[in-house]
């Protein structure tokens, strides 16, 4: 169980967060969302620790997050940030396996073992194990760091893990197959929370879903409740229309396309109706030259 | 498996080296005579036993404390080499580029142009701890220094790193030339064998001193392995996974400083041997630190007792300063690896 008790936050005197208050059961799968700047990442660290609030509390299995034992935090929660540089050619499976160093004289090898095949299974890197950091691309980093974060996890699931847009750069098939993983976590029991752009993901995957706005929390529900036309208005300024797909009975929210007029910004640029196609003279010099040579 | 083999080419390698360090110099001392004075001071015979009056002298007073001067030095600079490049997340961080080792001659300097200028002398194995100690500190406050002129967003800037190297080593370099030239004193010597780096100084008295400053971080860095691994995914992760950052940060820093400080306080700046050891240490068998820390200080081990056998051999009777040997060998893999990651590292 997880209570986030009225925190709020400022950096250098601009409020981020604002008295945010929420709870969350084992089980559920909660979607963060918000346009950028809402205050979502703030939430992120704040929970993951690396920022401390500077009213309220944060409170894990009734204990305030600030009081716990390094050792025992680290098996009861992660995060998956959303950079995450890496300088040194270590192998994708020695990126993994970091992911249990915090526990290393409390877990066995053969449970360490499973939770780095399994992991590695799940998001698809059985294949690159021994492949360097440094050659792989964007969408496969971000997936060597979501097997390391389920590792840290993986003999616990009384335990929070916390994903930071985890679906960046990541291509269609992994984006869901992400989210999938983070769904059927929930059902063993492990509370999740995860930061989403993509609203569509977040109503298929998510039981419930947090919208954030200017630093306060605006929304909180079922997709249902809360993937309204008129709450996407208000979150991200956006017009959308909203179904219910009737196989899955979830929300579907179909963006409005926008449409901006070309002849009424940049006006570095003349505007007209014919293309003009405009060489320097030296261009020009040595186009003639060329054509006399045919010639 | 692999890093087995490994270990047992580097422990052979060294120990082959080591009896033709004992063996080659100005004067020639056959293989067979080393061996047998080795084994009867350690107490057992192989050829017999005979004593060889001047040879085994040349070996137990010159060569031998010289040799194990060299390996000391070269486990020291190896080691701190991959610790720090670990710390500062970068494999350009180099204790003699980033100025730790000026840091450390600089303090040396000072203390034996003030330890004659104030208490006369202060006896010698005192004042070799008293050096060992100043030059550790010098290193340790320039490692401090650089580290923190660095850090950007929690993570060190390799352009900011490299330029903050330049700085002190010039204005350290600058001074150290200073003292050695204002304070006449034979113990200063030379300017060259503070810039340079030698082996030559050595005596039982100074590699008995150095003995610990080196075996306790050569022992005690690797112990900090894992937690050097996670400083590579970020900082901040440490502390996520469980670990202490703070802890490992400062006992790294403490611990390869203070291998660095005695190395120079006995030998001057060696350059290069800290780039030059990790980096071959990681091509052969991966960058995760529980296999790079001990293979850097055995490798450095043997690296060094080489290049001072070629120091002493090429322009025989003279000696090259070491530190030209092993620039010779570090700046082509330093440049190698700034063209390799040239586009990386600007990031």
């Amino acid at each position: 169980m997880l209570r986030v008790e009225s925190i709020s936050y400022k950096l250098n005197n601009r409020p981020l967060l604002k008295d945010i208050s929420f709870s969350i059961r084992p089980g559920e799968m909660v979607a963060l969302l918000g346009s950028n700047g809402a205050g979502k990442s703030t939430l992120m660290r704040l929970l993951s620790g690396e920022l401390k609030p500077d009213t309220g509390r944060i409170m894990l299995y009734g204990e305030d997050l600030a009081a716990y034992n390094r050792k025992i935090l680290a098996s009861k929660r992660a995060y998956l940030q959303q950079q995450n540089p890496i300088s040194m050619a270590f192998t994708v499976k020695e990126v993994v396996m970091m992911g249990r160093y915090g526990f290393k004289s409390l877990s066995s090898a053969k449970n360490d073992q499973t939770a780095l095949l399994e992991t590695m299974e799940l998001c698809g890197l059985t294949d690159l194990a021994d492949r360097s950091m440094l050659s792989l691309s964007g969408g496969e980093l971000q997936r060597v760091h979501l097997a390391r974060v389920l590792a840290q996890l993986w003999d616990n699931k009384d335990a929070v893990l916390l994903l930071d847009e985890p679906t960046n750069n990541m291509d269609l098939q992994f984006q869901h197959q992400t989210l999938a993983i983070a769904t059927a976590m929930a059902k063993k029991g492990y509370m999740i929370i995860v930061v989403l752009h993509e609203v569509n993901l977040a109503a298929q995957y998510a039981s419930r879903i947090i919208i954030l706005k200017d630093g306060r929390k605006w929304w909180d529900g079922t997709p249902v409740q809360v993937l309204t036309p008129q709450h996407m208005y208000t979150a991200f300024g956006i017009h959308a229309l909203a179904y219910t797909d009737q196989s899955s009975l979830k929300t579907v929210i179909v963006p409005k396309e926008i449409k901006l007029d070309a002849a009424k910004f940049n006006s570095n640029l003349q505007i007209s109706h014919q293309p003009v196609y405009k060489l320097k003279p030296t261009e020009t010099d040595e186009l003639i030259n060329l054509q006399s040579v045919k010639i | 498996m692999k890093r087995t083999v490994i270990y047992t080419c580097l422990g052979a390698g060294l120990l082959v080296s080591i009896c033709f360090s004992l063996a080659l110099g100005a004067m020639r001392i056959p293989l067979k005579e080393v061996i047998d004075t080795l084994s009867h001071t350690l107490g057992f015979t192989v050829f017999g036993g005979t004593h060889h009056g001047i040879n085994e002298g040349v070996i137990m007073m010159i060569r031998l404390p010289r040799t194990l001067m060299g390996i000391l030095v070269g486990a020291a600079l190896g080691i701190s080499g991959a610790a720090i490049q670990g710390i500062f997340r970068n494999p350009l961080a180099e204790p003699s580029l980033v100025g730790i080792s000026a840091g450390a001659s600089l303090m040396a300097v000072l203390i034996i142009a003030f330890e004659t200028l104030l208490f006369s002398s202060l006896g010698q194995v005192l004042g070799y701890y008293l050096l060992a100690f100043g030059a550790f500190a010098g290193a340790g406050i320039t490692a401090m220094l650089v580290y923190n002129l660095s850090k950007v967003n929690g993570q060190a800037n390799v352009s900011t790193m490299l330029l903050a190297g330049i700085a002190i080593n010039a204005m350290a370099g600058a001074l150290t030339g200073l003292v050695t030239y204002l304070a006449d004193e034979q113990k200063l010597r030379s300017i060259t064998f503070w810039m340079m780096g030698s082996l030559g100084g050595a005596t039982w008295q100074n590699v008995s001193c150095l003995f610990p400053f080196v075996i306790i971080p050569v022992i005690g860095l690797p112990f900090l392995s894992r937690g050097l691994n996670l400083f590579a995914i970020g900082e901040s992760q440490v502390e996520l996974i469980g670990l202490n950052p703070k802890r490992i940060k400062i006992l790294v820093v403490v611990l390869a400083t203070m291998a660095v400080g005695a190395s120079v306080a006995v030998s001057g700046i060696i350059g290069f041997i800290g780039l030059l050891i990790p980096h071959l240490t990681r091509l052969m068998g991966g960058v995760d630190h529980r296999f790079v820390l001990p293979v850097s200080a055995l490798m450095g081990a043997l690296v060094l007792t080489l290049a001072d056998m070629v120091s002493r051999l090429v322009v025989q009777p003279i000696e090259l300063p070491i530190g030209v040997v092993t620039a010779l060998m570090g700046t082509p893999i330093f440049l190698y690896i700034l063209i390799k990651d040239k586009k990386k590292l600007v990031n």
